[in-house]
């Protein structure tokens, strides 16, 4: 490792690479990402057209209700259909929805709703996320890197060879952070700005070749935008959640199906804060109920199309965001040459993580910050088989497809550091 | 009005308007790879430069441990120098081979300096060591990076219809941008340091 001429070994070990099978990785990831984004944009029109739709019928319900001689004061009290106005608003919501389905096949309109909750969760993102180190800096002590120590000095150099071998100018900015928990995690929307947080557990415990392996990982993520498109891909989830968890609270079903540990950029505490207000949301439109549920169709229909989308978004942002850990993983063999080196890395997390299982270290870790977006966390991702639910594809899938057995891995493995204090 | 009057015509205008914007793009995407290339082909002489200027740190902090290895030392500052005259002189061959020259002292100078206690103790010296390992790699970085990019363009002007733009229209794409690579003797004599370390 320390050798000065790695320059020989090196450029044999490339010759020997099928760096076309790396190549075709990559392209084949990029496929399925952009076919998640083509859903997802197709997704977010007929959406945007249905909800258009929605908002016409109810600016037009109430006038429709009085022309049909609904009586306010007696509602809840008269019988549906006693004046027709129930057949006029179900007539009402057919219209203006197959109006907007027939749109939605002829693209003839533009989604002005989605369009501006798009802009909202850009909006918001952009105050959550415009500044990474605020974001991550309550939860988790960051500090920059201390060039007096050598493990810190040789991350930096690593870091520039990294980008050296990118061909990039910039590269992310590098903190560190004080835990024993071996895992690395870029935030951020452009290279330059973004930034790549490292454990000194993972400092610790890899070689030089394997943090390199990992810090090329992470600068993929950062480099192809991955955050951005993630965030595309997840926006209006964000949006249509609390209100699946509100259709589901009515209807008394607990469709929480997906753990919200592995939301992205999502932070324990506020997260609490924001599920504290949208009960607040949900008990006032209880109180609310009474007075309009002439509208609960609509409502019904809303939760309805909400939970369905977010269902298909959520599962396509999972699958994209696999496809994106792959990518990262090709990518980084594609400009190191060195598969291996990125197995040996997982299996030194992997490794890390064992030791320290059910510590205090790990939960404190993890409690804080549960985000899709580690290099690799085997508690989420497992080991034999990659699951629809989760971010990251599996130990052994990541593996193979970078061409690795698992077993001879964990042989070749050094073990760590005799420095490392027990 | 008249201009489009016919079924034909109006094809015909299409055909060509959708013929010019390709060529626009082709054209852009061909100027935005070479320049990755030729931006890539310059770093490898930034690394080139800054390998240099760190032997000379390393020789500064090393010559009072190591007055037996001058010779090494001395060696590499007069490839060096001829490396700097070759590339004042365009011989881009003699240049890559001094280059590499470099490249290959320098495990013996780590097995040099492994050799003596009270300078691998000292801590300038084996910060300048992992200073030494780092800029070969990124030299070897570098490098890679460049061919890719080379890859990259000489495979976009040659495919289809790239290919017809770059042989009609574009003359000054009709060059391939030559990949770093070492001689057939360089070659053998880098295979024999590998064996025999």
């Amino acid at each position: 490792m320390t050798a000065p001429a790695p320059q020989g070994e090196g450029l044999a070990d490339a010759a020997l690479l099928d760096a076309y099978a790396f190549r075709q990785s990559q392209r084949a990831n990029a496929g399925r990402s952009a076919q998640v984004l083509a859903v997802v944009f197709v997704l977010y029109y007929g959406m945007g057209l249905l909800l258009d739709g929605m908002l016409r019928t109810w600016a037009d319900i109430v006038p429709t209700l009085l022309h049909h001689g609904w009586d306010p004061a007696a509602w809840g009290l008269s019988a549906p259909g006693a004046n027709g106005w129930f057949a006029a608003l179900l007539s009402l919501i057919m219209r203006a929805w197959s109006a907007n389905l027939l749109a939605l096949a002829t693209w003839s309109e533009v989604p002005v709703v989605t369009l501006g909750l798009l802009a909202l969760v850009a909006v918001r993102a952009w105050l959550r996320l415009r500044d990474p180190m605020r974001f991550y800096g309550p939860a988790m002590p960051l500090t920059s890197p201390d060039r007096t120590q050598e493990s810190h000095q040789r991350l930096l150099r690593v870091c520039d060879e990294v980008r050296i071998a990118y061909g990039q100018p910039y590269r992310p900015i590098v903190r560190i952070a004080q835990s024993d928990v071996p895992n690395a995690v870029t935030v951020g929307f452009k290279p330059e700005d973004s930034v790549l947080v490292v454990t000194t557990g993972l400092l610790d415990s890899l070689s030089r070749d394997e943090l390199r392996a990992v810090v090329a990982h992470e600068f993929s993520h950062a480099y192809c935008g991955d955050a951005r498109m993630s965030l595309f891909v997840n926006a209006l989830t964000y949006w249509f959640r609390p209100r699946m968890h509100a259709g589901g609270a009515l209807l008394g079903m607990n469709l929480n199906w997906t753990r919200d540990e592995e939301d992205s950029y999502e932070r324990v505490p506020s997260k609490r804060r924001m599920r504290g207000v949208n009960d607040e949301a949900f008990k006032a439109l209880v109180r609310l109920l009474p007075v309009v549920v002439a509208m609960s169709i609509v409502v019904a229909l809303t939760l309805a199309a909400a939970s369905v989308l977010y269902a298909i978004q959520k599962l396509g942002g999972l699958f994209a965001a696999r496809a994106r850990d792959y990518h990262a993983d090709a990518r980084a063999v594609d400009v190191l040459r060195d598969p291996e080196a990125v197995g040996r890395a997982l299996a030194g997390i992997v490794q890390g993580h064992r030791q320290l299982r059910g510590t205090d270290q790990d939960e404190d870790f993890y409690g804080q910050l549960r985000s899709t977006d580690y290099f690799f966390d085997p508690q989420m991702a497992g080991v034999g088989q990659s699951s629809v639910w989760h971010a990251q594809p599996a130990l052994l899938e990541r593996l193979s497809a970078l061409g690795l057995s698992a077993a001879l891995l964990y042989q070749k493995r050094r073990q760590p550091r005799s420095t490392e204090e027990a | 009005m008249s201009l489009l009057s016919s079924p034909g015509e109006i094809a015909a205008l299409v055909a060509a308007g959708a013929t010019g914007i390709l060529a626009l793009r082709t054209y852009n995407r061909l100027v935005g790879l070479r320049e990755d290339a030729l931006s890539g082909q310059k770093n490898i002489d930034v690394e080139l430069d800054r390998r240099a200027k760190l032997l000379d740190s390393l020789a500064a902090a090393a010559r009072r441990y190591m007055a037996h290895e001058h010779d090494t030392f001395t060696q590499v500052a007069q490839l060096r120098a001829e490396a700097r005259q070759a590339a004042a002189s365009g011989d881009v061959q003699g240049r890559v081979d001094r280059e590499v020259a470099i490249s290959q002292m320098l495990p013996a100078l780590q097995v040099a300096v492994e050799a003596y206690p009270e300078l691998r103790a000292n801590e300038t010296v084996s910060q300048l060591m992992d200073e030494v390992t780092s800029t070969e790699n990124r030299l070897g970085f570098a490098k890679s990076f460049y061919n890719g990019a080379a890859r990259e363009f000489n495979e976009a002007r040659k495919v289809f219809p790239a290919v017809l733009f770059v042989a009609l229209l574009m003359r000054s794409f009709n060059k391939d941008l030559p990949y770093w690579e070492v001689d057939a003797t360089t070659r053998q004599s880098l295979e024999a340091t590998r064996l025999s370390l």
